[in-house]
């Protein structure tokens, strides 16, 4: 292609408009030498014209970013809370990710320290797709942690709620046995594949939560032809001047790939208080809270083992979805 | 570029207002660049973080010889190989890629176009750190040569040599690509 001088630096250049007045005549000259010539140089232009649509169009906030990095730098990393993964995220967004991921629609994320809210007890059954487990009992507040004296005596029920909004988001049908909230069904994937186009922000609130929580996600991602890859994320929220607990999320989707959560575990930083949901939790599965948390399953449930610092189970508190407000409360 | 100087300084003095001007100021771009590679935003985020973050903890021993946004292009690029390679997700990511479908509307074959501009992807991911970074800053930053060149303390040849490089090293790696595309895209303007 160096016929007459005519380089691939200078084609590039004559692209994009970075030639002298000489260098264009000549770049056009060549160009109209040969159909070779011109299809040489139109190979260049559609690579460099379609290349164009790989910018990421994204709406991230600099002052955001900022802000979170701050927050980085001035916590001393022995306190940073991570828990150990292959690759450290201590930041919010990536959560959002896995929300997007498991295809929630606006989500309010709720989590309250004081005052704990008597769930519902008793719903009533239908059958559906969706099963939702209510943990039956009464939960008194002592100062900041919730005594319990009725945990050993739950009694679970299998509450089923149906409305109209759910049967158009396809629950994913869920089995009685804990490990179910792990299985993967069909319908996910094509449900994931509905929402890759949905890249709108969500906003992710946790009202009156006097101090920062870490929330991390441990998912399997499994794409086409690809071996499942496990991903760990943590992510630090702290209240902001309002007192909420908030971020934004948005973040590309994945086509073709569906996620499965493993864990999730909660840890409430000031106190060490921790819940981890696994796929064997009870009442629900890590699964099950995800689905709440992005909406894909409506409903009331009380879950998780929430256990302090000082190991004393006797204060096994737990996690609160109100499907009233759509809450998830940390108790 | 004032930036630079600034960037270069902060380094020494510890200025915290000063370090939040390049972080604001490289921000975005930076962001735009690691999503090229790591192909998920929070994870380009990270990356970016990573490495603000790593140059704060050591802004007393780093030694910025050369333009503080060249720098920062290295570092994120770094930074998101690692990441690739931490978590052996090459081979993986690639497929997770999202795009931009909007402009491709009008064309005879959207899914052609859409599969030339993952082989696009995947071969501009594959471009050595230099040339990538400079593609970025004139692809994505619409930069002039001139500008690229003051950004990352090079020469405007050097800039006209990688460009020719990036272009050539593309169009060898769609070769068997291309001219079908072609086709279908000349039919569809028509």
């Amino acid at each position: 292609m160096k016929k007459n001088n005519i380089t691939d630096e200078l084609l590039v250049k004559y692209l994009l408009d970075e030639v002298s007045d000489t260098e264009k005549k000549d770049v056009q000259d060549w160009i109209n030498a040969s159909i070779e010539n011109k299809n040489h140089f139109n190979d260049l232009r559609l690579i460099w014209n379609q290349s164009r649509n790989l910018a990421v169009h994204t709406d991230i906030n600099t002052d955001e970013a900022w802000a979170r990095f701050k927050q980085r730098t001035q916590k001393p990393p022995a306190n940073t809370h991570s828990i150990p993964s292959s690759y450290s995220f201590r930041w919010v967004k990536i959560a959002a990710i896995l929300l997007l991921l498991a295809g929630g629609a606006g989500i309010t994320y709720f989590i309250a320290k004081q005052n704990t809210r008597e769930p519902v007890a008793n719903h009533t059954s239908q059958n559906t797709a969706g099963e939702v487990v209510q943990r039956t009992g009464e939960i008194s507040d002592s100062s900041s942690r919730v005594k319990n004296e009725s945990t050993k005596d739950e009694v679970y029920e299998d509450i089923v709620k149906k409305s109209k909004r759910e049967s158009e988001t396809q629950v994913i049908p869920q089995q009685k046995a804990p490990i179910a909230g792990l299985q993967k069904k069909a319908g996910r994937k094509n449900k994931l594949n509905d929402l890759a186009d949905d890249n709108k922000a969500k906003e992710f609130v946790c009202n009156s939560t006097p101090c920062p929580i870490e929330i991390c996600i441990v998912q399997s991602i499994k794409c086409q032809n690809n071996h499942p890859a496990i991903i760990s994320t943590c992510s630090t929220i702290e209240p902001d001047e309002s007192g909420q607990l908030r971020y934004k999320a948005f973040g590309k989707m994945h086509k073709g790939c569906a996620s499965t959560i493993r864990e999730i575990t909660i840890k409430r930083i000031s106190t060490g208080e921790t819940i981890v949901l696994t796929a064997d939790s009870k009442p629900a599965t890590a699964q099950d809270v995800f689905n709440y948390i992005t909406g894909q399953k409506k409903g009331d449930i009380t879950a998780g083992i929430f256990h302090s610092d000082c190991y004393n189970r006797d204060n096994e508190d737990g996690i609160i979805f109100n499907n009233k407000f759509g809450d998830l409360r940390l108790q | 570029m004032d930036n630079e100087t600034a960037g270069i300084n902060l380094i020494n003095a510890d200025s915290s207002a000063l370090f939040e001007n390049v972080f604001k100021a490289h921000f975005k771009n930076l962001h735009a660049y690691a999503f090229t590679i790591v192909k998920d935003d929070a994870t380009a985020e990270e990356m970016v973080q990573q490495v603000f973050y790593k140059l704060w903890e050591n802004k007393e021993q780093i030694k910025i010889q050369q333009s503080i946004t060249a720098y920062l292009y290295k570092a994120v690029y770094n930074e998101s190989l690692n990441f690739l390679r931490h978590n052996k997700v090459k081979a993986t990511y690639r497929v997770h890629t999202a795009y931009n479908n909007r402009d491709m509307e009008n064309v005879a074959d959207p899914a052609a176009i859409k599969e030339l501009q993952q082989k696009i992807d995947i071969a501009l991911s594959e471009l050595p750190e230099q040339c990538r970074t400079i593609f970025q800053l004139s692809r994505f930053e619409e930069l002039k040569y001139k500008n690229i060149a003051d950004t990352l303390g090079i020469s405007v040849k050097t800039v006209e040599n990688q460009m020719g490089k990036a272009l050539r090293l593309l169009r060898s790696k769609l070769s068997e690509f291309l001219p079908v595309l072609l086709i279908l895209i000349i039919n569809a303007k028509k």
